[in-house]
């Protein structure tokens, strides 16, 4: 179950770095570093479609939102390669043109008090489901932020679920607080928000408890789970860097990128034992090929 | 349509000597119209669902909250996050009312604008509008507003100047999609308007005194909210000098009653817009782009509008010293003859 979740993680990191490189922008580092916590999310039984919202506070994660539907099979896979493009419903950042979308998100700050306000409609509607917010960790600079926070908890709405992605850092470098997951929890504690602390974000097996725990909690309070993430993570040379916010990688460094992802599955697939791994590996291969081989129509 | 204008003014006439002369309450604020109006929708609505920030009281929101408690959703004085929160409600398929001063919505701009990309249903209410609020002074009265709410691209902007016409636009406002903005006056105002008058998006009523129309000189005040009385008061004053002052309540600001205001501007050639509003983007500004658009040929054209910092006072003190009272209009007036 966690090599398949694993497994799809990979092939997320791979749709947003390839996205992004053909429309030549976009934010495929701070879309990275929330794969784990949206994939475990969406994969492993925690989102009902029919009941529960999603928000991407972060809106600039857009291309991990849509490489997320992708592999839902909600929209076709080749339909990534249209992001950012004029009249494509795949926006620079996410507005209800993209029919999986309620609220348009990307002015930060803003994603949790409309969270808030699903989250208390809900309840108005006796509807049990839950709200989820996915809130970068520079966006909580905002005041607003904390104008929603401490009503939340003044009206008990303990179906709004916030997940913070706490990669370190921002536009031009460190946020204030960094990796503090201490401070978080403290602050958001102070509130009288329910926290859980996530110490590798990347971690699909600590996740999915964390995620567990969370929702089974029966504190009338809301939720925040504070997750310690690597901005630009699975490739070595995007990494917890510096200066690629907001940067497409080009043609020559996503073929590098790609090559790395490749070589961990590798790793991982020589490590099992088995036929189908091989299956899966000479599948994969193909999939690179054909990867490469229509990049090439996109800088040729 | 002049006919119908004779009728309804007739109506203002007699309806407004008749209460004059009853015990009824002839004053009521847009505001206290507003809460009233709240109650009359959310019987008729269970999605109705009202928001304020810490000014129910003022804003007269309370008066949802005392029939409608679960309805009804206290936001503190935070209010970016009010208009966040209510676009949350809307998605959720209620009808969201949010309500708080006119100027401190303008702390939420972004958080508006932003709403118009998620296609939003928010009914939004500014009170304490213009310098009529008088003695709380500079930091409590929203002069912006007009112009904040007009510059969202789909949005529709209201500003009635009695409660009766309130309640009107707010039953609108209830029954269509979209961005909506009420601006609302703190002041008492007659209720000159009654069941013999219509409102709608887009529309306006015309205030005649001169039905012979034989009057040679002509001039046109369009004016919204607390203003109007004043146009109302130097109209009654300048047909004593034969001069026929037509007085348009545009209350739709936004979109503007186009028909009728080109018309008018067309039969009187001199044109006053007065506005309780800073010089910038509010009806002035909206009246003199389509008199432009449309090539009208003017004689004269003023806008009286608040064009200096204000202070504290009455608020009858401040329109003067804004030169938006019936003096101003009227000396306005004079001068084009």
């Amino acid at each position: 179950m966690s090599e398949n979740l694993k497994n799809i993680c990979q092939k997320i990191r791979k749709l947003i770095l390839t996205s992004t490189t053909i429309a030549q922008s976009g934010h495929p580092t701070s879309s990275l570093s929330a794969v784990e916590l949206m994939t475990v999310l969406f994969f492993s039984g925690f989102f009902n479609e029919k009941n529960d919202e999603v928000i991407f506070s972060k809106g600039h994660a857009a291309p991990l939102l849509y490489a997320l539907y992708a592999v839902l099979g909600k929209i076709d896979e080749k339909k990534l390669e249209t992001l950012r493009q004029f009249g494509s419903v795949l926006e620079g950042h996410p507005t209800p043109r993209f029919p999986y979308v309620k609220v348009a998100t990307g002015s930060l700050g803003q994603g949790l008090s409309i969270g808030l306000g699903m989250a208390l409609g809900k309840k108005l509607l006796k509807n049990k489901g839950r709200v989820f917010v996915l809130l970068g960790d520079s966006e909580i600079s905002e005041g607003q932020v904390w104008e929603a926070v401490q009503l939340a908890s003044y009206y008990k709405t303990d179906n709004l679920i916030a997940i913070v992605d706490i990669n370190r850092l921002g536009q031009r470098g460190q946020t204030m607080l960094g990796w503090d997951l201490l401070s978080y929890q403290k602050r958001f504690e102070s509130f009288s928000w329910k926290t859980f602390l996530v110490f590798d974000g990347h971690n699909v097996d600590e996740i999915k408890k964390v995620y567990q725990e969370a929702l089974l909690s029966i504190e009338k309070k809301p939720k925040v789970i504070l997750a310690k993430t690597i901005k630009g993570k699975g490739v070595s040379f995007l990494e917890d860097k510096d200066g690629w916010h907001g940067k497409a990688l080009t043609k020559d460094e996503l073929e590098k990128a790609l090559e790395e992802l490749r070589k961990n599955d590798d790793e991982k697939i020589t490590s099992e034992d088995n036929n189908r791994s091989y299956d899966n590996q000479s599948q994969k291969n193909l999939e690179m090929k054909n990867l490469l081989g229509r990049l090439k129509s996109y800088f040729n | 349509m002049d006919k119908y204008v004779k009728i309804t003014k007739l109506f203002v006439i007699i309806g407004f000597k008749m209460k004059k002369n009853s015990n009824q309450k002839i004053y009521q604020s847009t505001r206290e119209g507003y809460g009233e109006a709240l109650v009359e929708i959310g019987k008729r609505n269970e999605k109705v669902v009202v928001l304020d920030a810490e000014t129910s009281n003022s804003t007269y929101a309370q008066n949802f909250k005392k029939v409608f408690p679960d309805r009804f959703f206290e936001m503190f004085i935070a209010e970016q996050n009010m208009v966040s929160v209510a676009l949350g409600f809307d998605k959720m398929g209620f009808i969201p009312f949010l309500s708080t001063f006119s100027a401190f919505l303008t702390r939420a701009f972004d958080q508006i604008r932003m709403a118009q990309y998620s296609n939003a249903n928010l009914k939004i209410a500014g009170s304490h509008a213009g310098v009529s609020i008088g003695a709380d002074g500079s930091s409590q009265m929203g002069l912006e507003d007009l112009s904040m709410m007009r510059s969202i691209l789909e949005s529709v902007v209201f500003y009635p100047s009695d409660s009766y016409s309130t309640k009107k636009l707010v039953k609108i406002m209830a029954e269509n999609y979209g961005i909506f903005y009420i601006r609302l006056t703190r002041e008492k105002t007659p209720i000159i308007y009654n069941e013999g008058f219509s409102f709608e998006i887009g529309g306006s009523i015309v205030h005649r005194l001169d039905f012979t129309q034989k009057f040679k000189k002509k001039a046109l005040v369009i004016t919204a909210g607390i203003t109007l009385f004043e146009a109302l008061k130097a109209q009654e004053k300048l047909v004593e000098a034969n001069i026929d002052l037509v007085v348009l309540d545009c209350y739709s600001v936004k979109p503007l009653d186009e028909k009728t205001i080109l018309s008018l501007t067309k039969e009187t050639k001199n044109v006053i817009v007065v506005e309780d509003h800073y010089p910038y983007g509010g009806l002035g500004e909206a009246v003199s782009f389509l008199l432009l658009k449309n090539k009208l040929n003017l004689e004269n054209f003023s806008h009286l509008c608040v064009s200096k910092i204000p202070m504290s006072g009455k608020p009858e003190e401040l329109l003067a010293y804004m030169g938006i009272d019936k003096k101003a209009i009227i000396d306005q007036v004079r001068k084009f003859f």
